[in-house]
């Protein structure tokens, strides 16, 4: 399955492509992700957890970064996970791409999605995953642009705003206005997280389209 | 096939529930559970902890209040559909239970649990929706009140925090002095007892003149959350209604945008829609004018 998203941070290229490429760094601004194990050369080994409705899933695995051209800011990330329920897994290879938008980066990521045994079930409702996976990567941006403004005006005292941050599940009901977050992004994240449940309700948003 | 290992809990009080939900990850609350043992059986959902609140008293009554009224999170459809307040002051509601499962579903389904796992073509939400319900909610926070319009987050998640469950829900009821309230609920589904493709219900109230002073149009099965067909709304208020007006104004139904599937195009379920909503409105007119007008 093929899944486009695409999303923007306030900071050039050249400011935002080592960001990307610090995993460690940005993997608890992916909601329900966390970090495992650092392989080296690019391979790292974590966790997610996705949650929506009655169904929570767990997936445990390995993602590589590979194909790393630094002149054109692109990349390849290359991940599978096994359900820990032992009920399937999933893999994915999904190809980054950062462009110039006035001053900020437009970072467009095309991603081939592949789940197999009984978690496969939820692939038929492909216009489902592709919401659900705009609306984490929404969040992933949102905490993101959190994180690079916080660090920028805090210096020094953005470590601690960085320990704080929300790692719990990808919790679609978490991403409710009512949600508890830290303080410095409950309010840039309220209206970005509002405006990602209203695009939810208008098809016209959905990726790829 | 059987459902995969998990813990059971029995709560006896709210606070018992609240803390519990707290606690444990990857939850699912038992209440009829004529929804939630399939998806269990067919190990679609596998949570770690059910928790069954059955056991929990007060939990199930009905009431009216001056908000309107309301109806406990654990009462039994059956009860709902046969209940002298509901037949009295939301009878909509009776009629779209008739839609809902089977009489032996009804008999243990409850109406919380149908407005918590919010399928999108479910029958109940759909009324809440035509009504502007208020939904009650309490937590270790303490209890907060949800507008339905604010209660469904995305598809089958209903605004509840991990350690929050729904007490109830108040219908705010219509009633207008010289004025006739007539109501409709049409679904269409391919075998009776389905899941509905998609469903529409209406309320009107028309003043002596049958001129519409007040309209609702809800819509189920179109998006991941009851529809509220606002535009249509607009249009019947202030004229007289007639099979024309319904006519027009059931056209509306099928511009807005339509959640597709792999069995449905959202074409088809536009036609379906358009069609659901004239059968609904013609009902709501009938029963308005006391079936004078055919």
């Amino acid at each position: 399955m093929k899944i486009d998203v695409s999303f923007s941070v306030p900071v050039p290229p050249q400011q935002a492509w080592p960001l990307l490429l610090d995993v460690p760094r940005i993997v608890p601004c992916l909601p329900g992700a966390s970090l495992t194990a650092d392989l080296g050369d690019n391979r790292y080994k974590g966790q997610a957890t996705v949650k929506v409705g009655p169904v929570q899933l767990t997936f445990a695995g390995e993602a590589q970064i590979t194909d790393i051209d630094d002149a054109a800011h692109t990349a390849r990330v290359i991940a599978k996970g096994a359900d820990a329920k032992g009920r399937g897994s999933a893999s994915a290879t999904a190809d980054f791409a950062l462009v110039a938008e006035g001053e900020g980066t437009l970072i467009t990521v095309v991603t081939d999605l592949q789940l197999v045994g009984a978690v496969a079930q939820y692939g038929r409702a492909q216009g489902l995953i592709k919401e659900i996976a705009s609306q984490i990567v929404e969040q992933f941006a949102a905490n993101l642009r959190s994180d690079i403004l916080a660090r920028s005006q805090e210096g020094v005292s953005a470590s601690s705003a960085a320990t704080d941050r929300p790692t719990g599940d990808a919790d679609v009901a978490s991403m409710a206005p009512t949600a508890p977050v830290a303080p410095i992004r409950e309010l840039s994240a309220f209206a970005l997280l509002w405006g990602v449940i209203k695009s939810l309700f208008s098809r016209k948003n959905q990726s790829g389209q | 096939m059987k459902a995969s290992a998990f813990a059971y809990h029995d709560p006896k009080t709210v606070q018992e529930l609240n803390s519990l939900l707290g606690s444990l990850d990857n939850v699912r609350i038992l209440a009829g559970g004529q929804s939630l043992m399939p998806m269990l059986n067919m190990r679609y959902a596998f949570p770690d902890h059910v928790i069954d609140i059955n056991h929990i008293a007060g939990l199930a009554e009905v009431v009216m209040t001056p908000q309107g009224l309301r109806i406990g999170a654990m009462t039994r459809q059956r009860i709902v559909r046969e209940h002298p307040l509901v037949l009295e002051h939301a009878p909509v509601l009776a009629e779209a239970l008739h839609w809902v499962g089977h009489v032996q579903t009804r008999a243990r389904g409850t109406i919380g649990g149908s407005l918590c796992h919010l399928d999108p073509a479910a029958e109940q939400p759909c009324i809440a929706a035509l009504y502007d319900a208020v939904l009650h909610v309490s937590g270790p926070r303490g209890p907060r009140d949800v507008a339905m319009r604010d209660w469904v987050i995305s598809y089958m998640t209903p605004n509840l925090e991990p350690d929050e469950a729904l007490l109830g829900l108040t219908l705010p009821v219509w009633s207008a002095q010289g004025q006739s309230i007539g109501h409709g609920f049409h679904e269409f589904a391919r075998r009776h007892g389905d899941y509905a493709i998609v469903a529409a219900a209406a309320l009107v109230s028309l003043d002596a003149g049958g001129v519409v002073r007040r309209a609702s149009i809800a819509l189920a099965g179109v998006d991941v959350k009851p529809v509220r067909l606002a535009v249509a709304e607009q249009a019947l208020v202030g004229h007289v209604l007639d099979q024309a007006l319904i006519g027009t104004v059931s056209a509306m139904a099928a511009t807005i945008e339509m959640m597709e599937d792999a069995h449905i195009t959202p074409a088809y379920r536009g036609r379906l829609a358009q069609t659901m909503t004239k059968r609904a409105l013609s009902d709501a007119l009938n029963r308005a004018t006391g079936g004078r007008n055919v």
